[in-house]
């Protein structure tokens, strides 16, 4: 999926922006809100990671303004600001969750997790489609109860398309949720994942619909 | 040593005053009094001795022959048997012999000479008058003692009145210097009222004008104060802040390193890095919530209501630690007001709740009544001798896990600045094991809902 982080420090911004992109998250990531509002007027997000003390302004009010324009995209503040309050301000300006700093890797992984498994709908990890188990907690797929070995990007068309099985995923959002800005994306890149996926799901999970773009489905 | 009394000293200092005052007044009057007195009497004693001096003559005239007075002496009979004679008098003929006496005269002739005037002969104030041709003379005397006597009852009818005075004017000054320093003890239980979270400017309003000085240094005082602790808590919160992104970044990074380095030899030596930054994160967490609670700005002055911060606490705490049992109890509309910072109980609570998932086992239950929290777990029963000491720093319980020992410290000390208490119960109160940490505290009124 696409992920925005906000983040000015450039150890913490590279290591999640590395961490995230390793499970096949494309991440873009920017160091101040001008940026943050320029990419989130050009790609749909699918979660933000939003640091508060910006060096241009504070991560809450980009929040506000985010929500302000119905923008439900689901966002975890990261911050070194642990008051009680803080907290409380940033759940009440609409931030599904709050994490303080240092987290772990992990930690922030399984609760990236939990927010989109909410946003979804999904009180659990688990997504079965026909003899697909996809575990979003675990981050692993099983057909018929064999376990599949996924690269980083298949896992993320993959995870990307079952966010909502059975509607259709066009290609540029494919491409979208696994390239950040600036990676050198192949004119064939996601067909070639595609089918990459075809080959260890079986050829008829995965529906092409000419022109369109993709839906997983068991029918 | 008690404080001197600016009351008691005012009374002495006023009374002894009013006290000599007085006296010297009496003396004053005393002496002009004293004039008066001897004038008036002097009179009484000449106007007496002229008059004796006629009846005598006619007196003796009659009683003797025609060329002159008889030798022998004569006692005038006392005319009404009343006590003394203020006056008394001596018809002496030119020869210092005495030829009539008043009944209290003495016998003996005064020791004056028979010269017309005022003399002093030994206790009498004697007045001499005589004949023109110098035949008799007549001495009336009066005793100075008389004279006194009068004097001093005078005096102490002028003194007496100050026995009454003294009282009078202690209560007098008592009540005065009471009311007067009404605005001093109002002012005091103003400045009294000020505290880490109250540090309004006290003002002038309604101080006379001699407080004034000290109100305004008072309030340049809370001033200074004031700007001190917002500086305080201000470095508290920007060194958590600056402490924490640095080693929000090495933590990171090595965990990515971590997993990058996959089964090669340098697998374990980056472990131990994050192992160090781990516990480089548990310490200057502790250590910042400590210098927090210890910054005594734990009470304050308007009471909040603790249920949605305890909601936002128990979620947060429940995503941290996925797979545990953790849950909360509050009666249906309840509102937990109390007048304690936010942030202060958030650091509270936050230690109370860390002490059971790290030290304790499932389920930990977070109940809460008015005026009362508790936490507790389960898990074995904490020896006593060991629930004793878990409150000082750096103390552990008999546990494996990884804590800092300062989490009911922490607590323990942010509810004694906050005027809370913190009890600590092992085995939890109804079960057999687990323990239970409770917080108590005054409930403050539930804001009035319109």
């Amino acid at each position: 999926m696409r992920v925005l982080l906000v983040e000015d420090d450039r150890l913490l911004g590279g290591a999640v922006r590395d961490h995230l992109g390793r499970l096949g998250h494309a991440v873009d990531w920017m160091t101040d809100l001008t940026a943050a509002g320029h990419a989130r007027a050009t790609v749909a997000y699918d979660a933000v990671l939003l640091d508060l003390n910006l060096p241009d302004g504070h991560g809450l009010d980009f929040l506000r303004s985010l929500r302000g324009a119905a923008d439900a995209t689901p966002v975890i503040i990261l911050t070194a600001m642990d008051q009680l309050t803080m907290r409380i301000e940033g759940l009440n300006a609409g931030a599904d969750d709050y994490l303080v700093k240092p987290f772990d890797l992990d930690e922030l992984t399984a609760r990236l997790g939990a927010v989109l498994r909410r946003y979804e709908g999904r009180a659990s990890p688990l997504v079965e489609v026909g003899p697909l188990v996809i575990d979003h907690g675990r981050r692993t797929a099983r057909i018929h109860g064999r376990q599949l070995e996924l690269t980083a990007r298949e896992w993320a068309v993959l995870d990307r398309l079952a966010q909502r099985p059975g509607v259709l995923v066009s290609k540029a959002q494919l491409e979208d949720a696994i390239f950040e800005f600036g990676a050198e994306v192949e004119s064939n890149a996601v067909e070639v994942y595609v089918s990459r996926l075809r080959k260890k799901l079986g050829a008829d999970l995965i529906h092409t619909s000419r022109g369109l773009g993709y839906r997983l489905g068991a029918d | 040593m008690p404080a001197p009394s600016l009351t008691r000293r005012l009374i002495w200092t006023l009374t002894v005053a009013a006290v000599a005052l007085w006296a010297v007044a009496a003396l004053l009057a005393g002496n002009v009094m004293r004039s008066r007195l001897d004038q008036a009497f002097d009179g009484g004693l000449k106007e007496t001795a002229e008059r004796v001096l006629a009846l005598a003559v006619d007196d003796l005239r009659d009683d003797g022959d025609e060329q002159g007075f008889r030798h022998e002496m004569h006692e005038v009979p006392q005319s009404r048997d009343d006590g003394n004679e203020y006056i008394v008098y001596q018809v002496r003929l030119a020869d210092g012999s005495i030829t009539l006496r008043s009944h209290d005269a003495p016998d003996q002739p005064f020791d004056v000479p028979l010269t017309e005037g005022f003399a002093n002969s030994g206790p009498w104030r004697v007045y001499t008058i005589g004949l023109a041709s110098g035949e008799l003379f007549i001495q009336a005397a009066e005793a100075l003692q008389h004279r006194s006597d009068t004097l001093w009852s005078g005096i102490l009818s002028i003194l007496l009145p100050v026995g009454i005075l003294i009282p009078l004017s202690a209560l007098g000054i008592f009540l005065a210097v009471r009311s007067g320093l009404r605005p001093v003890r109002q002012f005091s239980d103003q400045i009294g009222a000020r505290h880490a979270s109250n540090l309004a400017p006290i003002g002038d309003t309604g101080l006379p004008r001699e407080l004034l000085p000290i109100a305004h240094a008072v309030d340049g005082l809370i001033g200074r104060i004031a700007a001190a602790i917002e500086a305080e808590r201000a470095f508290a919160a920007n060194s958590a802040h600056e402490l924490r992104t640095p080693v929000a970044g090495s933590l990171a990074q090595t965990q990515l390193l971590v997993s990058e380095l996959a089964d090669q030899p340098q697998r374990d030596r980056a472990r131990q890095i994050e192992e160090s930054l781990l516990r480089l994160r548990a310490i200057t967490d502790k250590l910042l919530q400590l210098s927090r609670a210890e910054a005594g700005v734990a009470a304050s002055g308007k009471p909040v209501d603790l249920v949605p911060a305890l909601r936002v606490l128990i979620e947060d705490v429940r995503r941290g630690a996925r797979d545990r049992d953790v849950s909360l109890v509050i009666p249906e509309g309840l509102a937990l007001m109390a007048a304690i910072d936010l942030d202060i109980f958030g650091i509270m609570m936050r230690n109370l709740l860390e002490n059971a998932l790290l030290h304790g086992e499932p389920p930990i239950l977070v109940r809460a009544a008015p005026g009362c929290i508790a936490v507790s777990n389960g898990g074995p029963v904490v020896p006593p001798a060991t629930l004793a000491r878990l409150k000082t720093r750096f103390a552990r319980g008999k546990t494996i896990a990884p804590g800092s020992g300062l989490g009911l410290a922490i607590a323990d000390a942010i509810a004694a600045q906050a005027g809370w208490a913190l009890e600590l119960a092992s085995p939890r109160p109804g079960h057999a094991d687990g323990f239970q940490a409770t917080v108590r505290f005054a409930a403050a009124a539930p804001p009035v809902r319109p």
